[in-house]
């Protein structure tokens, strides 16, 4: 098996790589001055606003690429699924992709393969955003919900571009009941566009009734 | 004692060397092993083949790096020990586990002429070092070390999912590390 070669070859990989793995790294004291760092070094530079929980029905349909193309953005348009159980064994029942993405949000779409799975499953807005630094993963700072559902409301007619139906309550469950559910994610440019660079979403996929349940996600684009 | 130094008691056939050895790397060979054979005997029983390769090999070789030496012959010698107890077997063990992990790596090219041993190991080298210090690290912990996301979660302070989606993610650019230096496995 190919996979055998390559794990007896690690073997062979550069003693000082091999070494440096094994050096515990110590504790963080505290969290929070990092915590406060991070986010003045964001309010300063990007003030990254993001806001979950919209189901808007007219994304479907929308020209995905071209927006994005206009953009300078690319994007991966399937997920992954990061749990790390057999990959010949997971069922799979729901797919996620990217939509779209703009500077100021992203649309994910949420497909159930099998019609015996509709109302099965949903999705809340327990993602995280990170950002690809050299030092490791940077998550994003979001703003409490209250502050998200008061900014974003005048604003998403002009981002969109098409008057999205909006669920208010953002903590809800957005259950998939049939073949395509859309969730949009809004960070706002009002309150600054995200930087150039690599960035993934982490999102969570439950079973109904069943919390121990859950297929995490993981999607990544990039802003050019 | 300093590596040096035990080195310097295989070279005048001193048993100490071994003791200095157990003394100095026994858990961290175990760690090793067991990480890979799951089984307490089978450990240590890997643990004293690799002081038996140790006092056979040093020497006339002088490693320049004598933990990570140790480490490469007691992982080669787990590997072995659980191929051949698995020979009739597969089962969903640790090693069969990062296994199918590791297939994700294999650049899809069925027909190609595999790459020499060297040339992958060069490339795998350059990949390496290429990352970021934290995801390698985590990498190294996984394939070289074997170990569990659970265990590298708490050796480095992190929470499973974010080790779990780390690995992921070196694992797909290692794939395309692959496939753009034209590697074949």
């Amino acid at each position: 098996m190919k996979s055998e070669r390559l794990m007896d070859l690690f073997s062979e990989i550069d003693p000082e790589l091999i070494e440096s793995a094994d050096i515990r790294p110590a504790k963080k004291k505290t969290v929070i001055a990092p915590m406060i760092i991070s986010l003045a070094a964001a309010a300063a530079c990007i003030a990254v606003v993001i806001s979950v929980g919209y189901y808007v029905k007219n994304v479907k349909g929308k020209p995905r690429q071209i927006a994005a193309d206009r953009q300078g953005i690319t994007m991966e348009t399937v997920a992954s699924v990061i749990d790390n159980y057999r990959s010949d064994t997971a069922e799979k029942k729901v797919d996620v992709k990217i939509n779209e993405v703009k500077e100021y949000g992203i649309s994910l779409s949420f497909t159930v393969n099998n019609e015996e799975d509709y109302n099965k499953y949903y999705a809340y807005n327990d993602f995280i955003l990170y950002k690809e630094t050299e030092d490791g993963d940077v998550p994003v700072p979001t703003l409490e919900a209250d502050q998200q559902k008061q900014t974003l409301v005048p604003e998403i007619d002009t981002a969109v571009g098409e008057k999205p139906i909006i669920n208010v309550d953002i903590k809800k469950q957005l259950l998939f009941d049939k073949e395509e559910t859309d969730m949009n994610i809004f960070w706002m440019n009002k309150y600054g566009e995200l930087e150039k660079g690599d960035y993934y979403i982490t999102i969570n996929v439950y079973k109904i009734d069943k919390d121990t349940e859950t297929i995490p996600y993981e999607l990544h684009f990039t802003i050019e | 004692m300093e590596d040096t130094q035990i080195i310097e008691l295989y070279f005048q056939r001193s048993e100490s060397a071994i003791s200095e050895t157990d003394q100095k790397y026994g858990a961290y060979c175990n760690t090793i092993a067991y990480n890979i054979l799951q089984n307490s005997e089978d450990s240590e029983e890997c643990q004293n083949d690799t002081y038996l390769k140790l006092w056979n090999t040093i020497p006339p070789t002088r490693p320049s790096n004598f933990k990570a030496f140790i480490g490469k012959i007691a992982r080669n010698l787990a590997l072995n020990l659980y191929e051949k107890h698995n020979a009739q077997k597969r089962g969903a063990g640790s090693v069969e586990l990062a296994l199918d992990e590791l297939e994700e790596c294999i650049p899809d090219a069925n027909a190609a002429i595999p790459s020499e041993d060297s040339v992958v190991t060069e490339c795998l080298n350059a990949f390496l070092k290429s990352l970021p210090a934290q995801h390698r690290n985590i990498f190294i912990r996984r394939y070289f070390y074997m170990a569990s996301i659970t265990e590298i979660a708490d050796f480095f302070h992190m929470n499973e999912n974010t080790v779990r989606v780390s690995l992921k993610r070196t694992r797909d650019k290692l794939k395309i590390f692959f496939e753009k230096e034209e590697i074949y496995l």
